[in-house]
Order: structure tokens, then C-alpha cells, then sequence
């Protein structure tokens, strides 16, 4: 619900304010149209106000209502003009299905069924105009229904003259169309003004006297799915849930009460533990990383998470364990250094308010949930937290867990190994490089969003611009997968070569936290100076360009050879061929299409 | 409470209260235009919690004829 973002009226003073005030703080900039069936106007600030608070400048563009069809076909309207980001079609039931709603009657069940077909069509050609026109820019696609059936006097839900399944079928026509393609995403209104109460939402006065088929209220709501949805897709969701452990994870004090003394169990509030715990193993299989930050004696607590008969989550689903006496923030710092992560992937969830307020103060960058006091109301406060949410999974997503857990495995190996080189050796690291894929271009996003380290240039590419160089002859696009004997990490670079006569300038280097210190960047590198040697370039330029989380890559070209042109650029010559970098020998590289 | 209202009216069209005149009316009043003027409306029902009737929207077009619905209405007390 919206409640805790404060009234409508109150919303809307701070979009306007916003929108007066300009973007002050430099926040990227999204361009947000919102094609509506109904009169949307008034939500322009609500939009501006609900992205500032997932970090994004807003400019929004309202089309003329009920003309969504005629801004997508005609390519002079404002829509283009305007050049949207992001569009988000809203197509309601109670316009598009007019004919059923006035005289439910009258249509016979075909010809209904033959309305709905027609109308999913016209949506249907929209989102894939939309897809063509714009190489693949986010649309969204609100399923939107109706609080009304079309003929209420008729009970029986099957009955045509009730007109109930011709619009059930309308709205789950509008669902389908989200993963049509790569882009459009599906935002699910109907299921949220069911489940919140379409009451709350709708104002008949404003639809007599203005059109609009939501209120005040229903118009900030649906901004706030716009917001959690373009942040979903934007692979902002968190990676890291750090838990505690005495009354988080379980009912009662381990050290005090004993492993049998807790509760946790298929009865009462230990059932709301045990479905704490399954919600928590739902991120898990999600590919969301656990990790356990707990004030305690580890043989107590290490005995309860291996031992409870009652637990659901085990010592093995967690990629960490910090149990100690230290102070929670701190640990939380190591942890992110050890899995080699920002500390903005981190969540935390502790019962305890005075460690989630010292988290919070100390680490501003953690988000720290206000967990419910009630451990009944918790399996439902983790429901309902947006800042998890992804739009489907990618296979990294799935496979994250078992990569982070064989990391461990592989940090004991690399003990083992006599030298680095032969630590690495024994890894037998298989590389493979090729051009961006399609069924890669989500993770390839993702990455650009989410990596901070390993990055030379932290440019923030969303789908449309990476599409965009995808198509550009004078471009190139490489993923770098990795696979070593303890599991296969998928997709973890990502490099953007720009092609301009003689000079070849890396655009983009990037890399996963999870490869770095094997050589894969050298193998990267390498391979990029083939790349553009053969695209007819005799020098390649990389460059850097310094945030507060990329310093370990300052030196990262002129420690390889490249030459120092000042201003954070670098040139490596490439007229000789046997000077070239050299592929690092303890790794296998397998290039494709180069 | 003419200020008040002021207020009301400024933070509606997100411009300051000094900024609303006097005589303030749609289409007398540059963002207080007929979309604008429902959404005002509104913000009056949440602020002062009463229900405006449909036929009466249109009558409540300049800040005196709110200022004196309000006060018939007991949200407000007279001046």
C-alpha cells in the first residue's frame, strides 16, 4: 500500500517542487510517457516524485487520452517528439471494451469474445510499434480491468450477459504480453487494486466530469508500480539479505533457552518463523545471497541452524556467516568485502531497532527495513518489500548461490596451491568471449547498472542504448563467460568497443567482483586488441574514469603497456603483432565471431 | 483563513501562496485551469475532509465561493 509514503496531497507538493527545482543532484534522467485510455494528466507529478525516490530524474510526458493507439502509429506525435525512456500503456478494460460495457446484453458470447480478440490486437500492434520504433526501449503493459462487471445483474460468472469472462480474458490478454519480447514488461494493476481495493481508487465524479478512470490516490499508486517496475528492470533489486539470528531467524535466544527451547516449528508463531525462514529461502532460489550477522556463541548458534529439526534454512544456503560479538556494522563491511560486493546491494533484517538504527546510521548505503515488531506480520513484510523484486530471473540469477558458494571451495584450494600460477592453472579457467547475444542482453543491463569495482567507465547503459550499439556498425558489444572446474559463472564481463579509423577506444571494461585476480582481465584485454586490430585500428585507447568505488583499476592500462595520454585516457599501438598483449597461459580463451 | 486557503491553493498548482491572488478563479488564475480545478477540489476534500457534491464542483470556481462553501459547511469558521 501507499500509505506509508504519506497523502496524496502531500506527494504531489513534493513531485511539483521537484520538477520546479530541476535536477539539482545530477540523477540520471528517465523519460517516462504514459499512454492512457482514460484522462492520466494528473499523474506527471506523482511520477516525478516516485522515481526521485529510487535515485531517478523523471520527465514525464502524459498523451492525449484515449488517442494511445494514434500516438503510437503516427511517428510525428508528441510521444516521439517527446522521445520516451520508458512507455506505459494503459489500456482499461471499461474504454477498450466499450460495446460489452454499455449493453452486455446485446453481444452474443462470440461476438464479445471477437471484441476482446480485436482489442488485444490493437494493444498487441502498440507494444510491438513501440518495440520496432524505439530498438527495444522498455514498455510497460498495464493489465487494467475494471472494479465493475459489465452486466452485475446477472450472477452467474459464466453467463455472456454478465460480460466477467470477456473482460478476465481482456486483462489476462494484457499479461500475456509482458516477455513477448525482450522489453515489455507486464505491470499487474489489476491484481494490486483487487488486492488493495479498487474502492480507494476510483471516483466516479472524476469520470463523469473529467474522464479519468483513477482518483488521486489510484493515479500515486500507479506510480509507484511504475517506479518499483522501472527499478526491477533496471536490476537495481538488492543481492545480499544480511540476517540476524535470536528472534529474526527463530523464536527466542539460542544461547539462553537451547536449540529445544526455541520457537520455530509447524504451530503457532513458530509456523511465522518457519515462513519467515521459507521467504527467505524464496530469495534464496531467486539468487539473492544470504548471509547470517548474528551476536552470538557460534557452537550455539551453528548447532540450531545445522540441528533445528524445524528450520528450513541450513548452514549451506547462507554464503556467509558472521557470528561474533563485533559490532553488526562492521561486520556487515567485511562481508561485503569478502564477497566483493558494493555495500547498496546489501539488505538487513534484525528484530532488534537499535541494531538496524546503528546499521543504518554507520552504513547509509544498507537498506534496513523497519521489520515488523510482530513475528506474525513478518512473512508478509518480506512479501511486500519492492527493493528484492526482479522482473524474471536471468540464469546468472539462478546460478549466483553456487558460485558464491564454490568461491569458498576455491579460496581453500587456492591455499593449497604452491604458487598463484599454479593456483590458477589448477582452476582450468575456460573463457569464452562473443559478441552480446540477445538472450544476454538482460544480464549484460544488469551489469552495467550494478558494477562498481571493476569498471572503467561506470557508463550506465539501459537496454535501449546497449540495443542501440548492438546496431551500430562502428561499434562492438563482447560478453566474457567463465567456467572453471568448480562451477560455470555465465555471463561476468562486459566490454563496448567503439570503432574510429585508426583508433579503437574501449567504451566500456567491465568485469564481475567474482573473477577479478584471475587474469580474465588480461585474457579480456587480449583479446580486445585483436578485436580491433582486425576491425583495421593500429591503436586501441582505453580510458579511465574515476568514481569513489573504481580505484583499484586506476593503473589497470598503463600497468599493461598502454602509453599515458593524460586526461585519463591510454593508447596501446597495435602496429606490431607480435607486441600485442599475450593471452594469459593458466587460462583457456575461446572466441567466437572475431 | 484566507491565508490558509492561500496555502491550500499554492501547494495544489505547486506555486507559493503569495503567488495566489485575491481574486483567484479558474481560468483567472493561469495553473488553475479546469483539469486543475478538480484536482484542487479534491485536495480540499482530503485536506478538510468533506464531500463536495458533483453539481456543486463547477460553483466553486473562485476562492471566495470556496471560502464561503467551507465556511456553510463548518470546516471553517468566518472570518
Amino acid at each position: 500500500m501507499s500509505a506509508d509514503r504519506g497523502p496524496w496531497t502531500a506527494r504531489k507538493s513534493r513531485g511539483l517542487a521537484q520538477a520546479a527545482a530541476g535536477n539539482r543532484d545530477g540523477l540520471p534522467t528517465l523519460k517516462v510517457a504514459v499512454l492512457a485510455t482514460f484522462n492520466a494528466d494528473p499523474i506527471a507529478p506523482f511520477l516525478v516524485e516516485a522515481l526521485g525516490r529510487i535515485g531517478l530524474w523523471c520527465e514525464p510526458y502524459v498523451g492525449p487520452f484515449g488517442r494511445m493507439l494514434h500516438e503510437v502509429i503516427d511517428p510525428d506525435s508528441g510521444l516521439y517528439r517527446f522521445g520516451p525512456d520508458v512507455v506505459v500503456l494503459v489500456p482499461a478494460a471499461e474504454d477498450l471494451l466499450a460495446p460489452l460495457y454499455q449493453r452486455p446484453g446485446a453481444l452474443p458470447a462470440a461476438g464479445a469474445a471477437e471484441l476482446v480478440e480485436d482489442r488485444l490486437g490493437q494493444v498487441g500492434a502498440c507494444v510491438e510499434l513501440l518495440g520496432a520504433r524505439r530498438r527495444g526501449g522498455t514498455t510497460l503493459a498495464v493489465a487494467f480491468g475494471s472494479a465493475r462487471v459489465p452486466g452485475p445483474h446477472v450472477l452467474d460468472p459464466k453467463a455472456p450477459e454478465r460480460g466477467q469472462a470477456a473482460v478476465a480474458e481482456f486483462v489476462e490478454g494484457v499479461r500475456r504480453l509482458g516477455g513477448s519480447a525482450p522489453h515489455v514488461v507486464t505491470l499487474d494493476w489489476d491484481r494490486a487494486a483487487a488486492a488493495e481495493g479498487w474502492d480507494g481508487y476510483r471516483d466516479e465524479r472524476l469520470w463523469y466530469l473529467a474522464r479519468m478512470r483513477l482518483n488521486l490516490p489510484g493515479l500515486a499508486r500507479l506510480a509507484d508500480l511504475i517506479a518499483e517496475h522501472v527499478a526491477a528492470v533496471r536490476g537495481a533489486a538488492r543481492k545480499v539479505a544480511v540476517v540476524d539470528l535470536d528472534n529474526t531467524l527463530w523464536g527466542g535466544v539460542v544461547g539462553e533457552v537451547g536449540l529445544t527451547g526455541l520457537t520455530l516449528g509447524p504451530e503457532g508463531l513458530g509456523l511465522a518463523f518457519q515462513d519467515f525462514q521459507r521467504e527467505l529461502l524464496n530469495w534464496h532460489d531467486a539468487g539473492m545471497l544470504l548471509a547470517v550477522c548474528s551476536k552470538n556463541n557460534p557452537a550455539d548458534a551453528l548447532a540450531a541452524l545445522d540441528g533445528h529439526p524445524d528450520g528450513v534454512l541450513r548452514r549451506d544456503h547462507f554464503a556467509a556467516l558472521k557470528i561474533n560479538w563485533q559490532d553488526k556494522a562492521r561486520n556487515i563491511r567485511a562481508l561485503a568485502e569478502d564477497l566483493n560486493l558494493g555495500l547498496d546491494s546489501f539488505l538487513f533484517l534484525d528484530d532488534n531497532p537499535v541494531e538496524r538504527d546503528w546499521v543504518a546510521r554507520a552504513l547509509p548505503e544498507v537498506l534496513v527495513p523497519e521489520l515488523p515488531a510482530d513475528p506474525a506480520e513478518r512473512p508478509a513484510f518480506l512479501r511486500g518489500l519492492t527493493q528484492v523484486r526482479r522482473v524474471a530471473l536471468t540464469e546468472t540469477d539462478r546460478a549466483r548461490h553456487r558460485s558464491y558458494q564454490s568461491a569458498g571451495a576455491r579460496e581453500r584450494c587456492r591455499a593449497e596451491a604452491a604458487s598463484y600460477d599454479d593456483f590458477l592453472a589448477s582452476l582450468r579457467q575456460e573463457l569464452e568471449i562473443a559478441p552480446l547475444a540477445p538472450g544476454s542482453l538482460a544480464r549484460a543491463v544488469q551489469m552495467c547498472q550494478r558494477t562498481n569495482q571493476f569498471n572503467l567507465t561506470t557508463r550506465r547503459y539501459g537496454p535501449a542504448e546497449i540495443e542501440r550499439l548492438m546496431a551500430d556498425p562502428d561499434a562492438s558489444v563482447f560478453t566474457l563467460s567463465v567456467r572453471d572446474r568448480f562451477d560455470d559463472s555465465g555471463v561476468v564481463g562486459l566490454a563496448v568497443l567503439r570503432h574510429a579509423g585508426p583508433r579503437a577506444e574501449i567504451d566500456t571494461l567491465l568485469l564481475s567482483c567474482r573473477v577479478l585476480g584471475r587474469r580474465v582481465e588480461d585474457a579480456f584485454l587480449a583479446f580486445l586488441a585483436r578485436a580491433a586490430r582486425e576491425k583495421g585500428a593500429s591503436v586501441l585507447v582505453g580510458r579511465y574514469e574515476p568514481t569513489a568505488k573504481n580505484g583499484q583499476v586506476r593503473d589497470l592500462y598503463p600497468a599493461r603497456g598502454f602509453r599515458t595520454e593524460g586526461g585519463g585516457t591510454f593508447a596501446l599501438p597495435l602496429d606490431d603483432p607480435g607486441g600485442l598483449p599475450a593471452f594469459p597461459p593458466q587460462l583457456t580463451v575461446r572466441a567466437q565471431n572475431c | 483563513m484566507r491565508d490558509e486557503l492561500k496555502r491550500l491553493i499554492g501547494s495544489a498548482f505547486g506555486v507559493p501562496a503569495e503567488a495566489v491572488p485575491d481574486d483567484a478563479s479558474v481560468g483567472g488564475f493561469e495553473p488553475w485551469n479546469s483539469l486543475g480545478h478538480l484536482e484542487l477540489l479534491m485536495a480540499l476534500e482530503a485536506e478538510y475532509g468533506v464531500v463536495i457534491p458533483t453539481e456543486k464542483m463547477s460553483g466553486l470556481s473562485s476562492l471566495d465561493a470556496i471560502e464561503e462553501f467551507l465556511v456553510t459547511q463548518g470546516a471553517l469558521s468566518g472570518a
